[in-house]
């Protein structure tokens, strides 16, 4: 009898530990959970969504003096795709935080298909101090007076760390 | 006998007259409190629609006598952006309201009609409205002092404050309205909102340069190509100031002692929440297709203050920002013996950013019946959308395939199909992406 309630509270506690975040409402089976790209880039908007916060930014250069751009010549928007909305805003992530033009550093585990966007997985968030902007291959991890913005430091760019 | 009867009727008409007249009466004249609410109207209110000025083929692009049309207008015209100096002029809409202008090629929304105004030739037959009506701009605009809301709903605070208030309503004691309202519109007469009412420039005084440019971009092409973006053909949220046109309104009412609930469907589905006697911020900023909304009770006035709201566009009216605020009076109307007829309902619009100046809406929610008699709440899932194909707004069957480009739902998605299909030799003035690096 004592065994089969252990054996029933386990499983309870399984069940809950396994349960997914109550606040996940997309499926992530399009990002590439093996790997991690990160980017350092400038803010274009914030979309509070409900369901998955999202950032749009535009990466810098290995030399971070300019914008990564398409075949075209238009700035390369990428889209990262994060927690809830009430998760980043208590984080403190919000439009007044990270206003357009905003440098921010960022890991991502990105689409499998190629596509400009990815999910940002456990990476960190480092914004950079107004006006500031890292060294050439550097992330705003390295500029002092850099903020973060929830837990996490930002991965190694390349295979993921199994957890 | 005879003359009993006919006694009998005009005494049933006196009767009918006298109710009618008081009826009228009550709605739409919410008590005045000097310099906060119920400041009455310059004139009539809601106000009479803009005609057309000639119905049939023969009007077709025939101005009013005595009106001497512009080399330019917008149906002769290539490029609005150039004609910024026409758009004050009347003649330059030839005379037509923002929405006569949208239905120039059919019957109003969900109708057609084999007689359409844009004549024989569109664009340059479009018909002309009646340029000698328009509803006063001194209806339009707030006639408060105030230059925010909160400055507006702090005095109307500090008013109920003067008097012993705000009202602390328990359930006993809180004004019964619960139920289901329409909206009084006496001989089709509809708020101004619906932009039936005012000539263009009347209106686009009424916005800042950025907001008049936005307006005209988007009457020139629902006018001059047809090419309509309205949020609901393509599951776009309605927002808010869809309240007071054609959108989900509040026709549902819940109140409590913490709440009152204003519901609506139809094109999407709307639900407002007032938080009695609560403050600024509610929760996380970000921001709200409805905002969020504070409030107060004065005695039987509900007072309430909605900040937060998404900036969004209505078709054939003006777009708002993220900086639209609201301060709503909602009073109740009574007929002579006391019986409620519904809501007078007063909302004053601050928007810096899209708004001259901020503006006022009187409009009238009529009681219909209780929530235990009335049909059921529906709920709006939009799941069939219309899709912009080659800019028009279009049907598209299941299975079919076709190029869709993903819009920017924080930048605009309608202005950028009007862009792309039919600005292309426009003059558009220059709007660059700056990120502060090359």
């Amino acid at each position: 009898m004592r065994r089969r309630a252990t054996t029933f509270l386990a499983a309870i506690a399984c069940a809950v530990l396994m349960t997914p975040r109550a606040d996940a409402h997309h499926s992530y089976a399009m990002y590439d959970g093996s790997v991690y790209r990160v980017f350092t880039g400038v803010m274009v908007r914030v979309i509070p969504n409900a369901a998955h916060f999202e950032m749009h930014f535009v990466p810098l250069n290995e030399q971070r003096d300019a914008l990564v751009r398409d075949e075209k010549g238009e700035p390369l928007v990428w889209v990262v795709q994060m927690e809830s909305a009430a998760q980043a805003l208590k984080d403190g992530i919000t439009r007044e935080s990270f206003p357009q033009g905003t440098v921010f550093s960022i890991g991502m585990h990105p689409r499998r298909d190629g596509k400009p966007a990815g999910d940002r997985g456990q990476s960190g968030l480092f914004q950079c101090p107004k006006g500031s902007k890292p060294a050439p291959g550097k992330h705003c991890d390295s500029v002092a007076g850099a903020k973060t913005f929830g837990s996490g430091e930002l991965p190694k760019e390349g295979p993921a760390a199994k957890s | 006998m005879r003359v009993s009867t006919s006694s009998g009727i005009v005494a049933l008409l006196l009767v009918c007259i006298v109710s009618g007249a008081s009826t009228a009466f009550a709605q739409l004249h919410p008590p005045e409190v000097r310099g906060l609410r119920g400041a009455p109207f310059p004139s009539m209110n809601p106000p009479p629609e803009l005609r057309s000025f000639g119905e049939g083929p023969r009007w077709d692009g025939r101005p009013p006598d005595g009106i001497q049309p512009l080399a330019t207008d917008m149906f002769t015209s290539k490029d609005f952006y150039k004609d910024r100096a026409l758009w004050t002029d009347v003649r330059y809409w030839r005379c037509n309201s923002p929405r006569q202008i949208a239905d120039m090629r059919s019957g109003g929304a969900g109708s057609s009609t084999a007689d359409p105004r844009i004549g024989a030739n569109p664009p340059v037959s479009a018909r002309w409205g009646d340029c000698s009506k328009d509803w006063p701009r001194e209806n339009l605009v707030s006639p408060y002092r105030f230059k925010t809301a909160k400055e507006h709903y702090d005095a109307l605070l500090a008013d109920a404050r003067s008097h012993g208030g705000p009202t602390k309503h328990t359930y006993e004691s809180m004004p019964k309205w619960d139920g289901v309202y329409g909206e009084y519109a006496p001989d089709g007469r509809r708020v101004w909102n619906y932009s039936r009412a005012n000539q263009v420039p009347t209106l686009l005084s009424l916005l800042t340069p950025t907001y008049q440019q936005r307006m005209v971009q988007q009457i020139y092409h629902e006018g001059v190509d047809a090419a309509h973006q309205w949020s609901a053909s393509y599951c776009w949220p309605e927002g808010f100031m869809r309240q007071w046109a054609t959108g989900p309104k509040p026709s549902r009412v819940v109140v409590t002692p913490e709440v009152v609930l204003f519901m609506g469907s139809g094109s999407g589905n709307m639900w407002r929440v007032v938080n009695l006697g609560r403050s600024f911020p509610l929760g996380s900023n970000v921001p709200q297709w409805y905002g969020d909304t504070i409030g107060f009770w004065d005695g039987d006035a509900l007072i309430t203050w909605t900040a937060n709201v998404q900036g969004w566009n209505q078709h054939s009216s003006w777009e708002w920002s993220d900086s639209l605020e609201t301060i709503e009076i909602l009073t109740p109307a009574r007929d002579a013996g006391g019986k409620f007829l519904g809501l007078d309902w007063e909302t004053v619009v601050y928007d810096p950013e899209a708004l001259a100046q901020p503006v006022r809406i009187l409009w009238h929610r009529n009681y219909q019946a209780s929530w235990g008699t009335a049909d059921r709440l529906g709920w709006s899932e939009c799941t069939r959308p219309l899709y912009p194909v080659d800019g028009f707004a279009t049907p598209v069957a299941p299975g079919q395939v076709i190029q869709y480009k993903v819009p920017d739902m924080d930048d605009r998605p309608w202005s950028k199909i009007w862009e792309e299909y039919f600005e292309k030799n426009m003059d558009r003035p220059k709007e660059q992406l700056d990120l502060g690096f090359k």
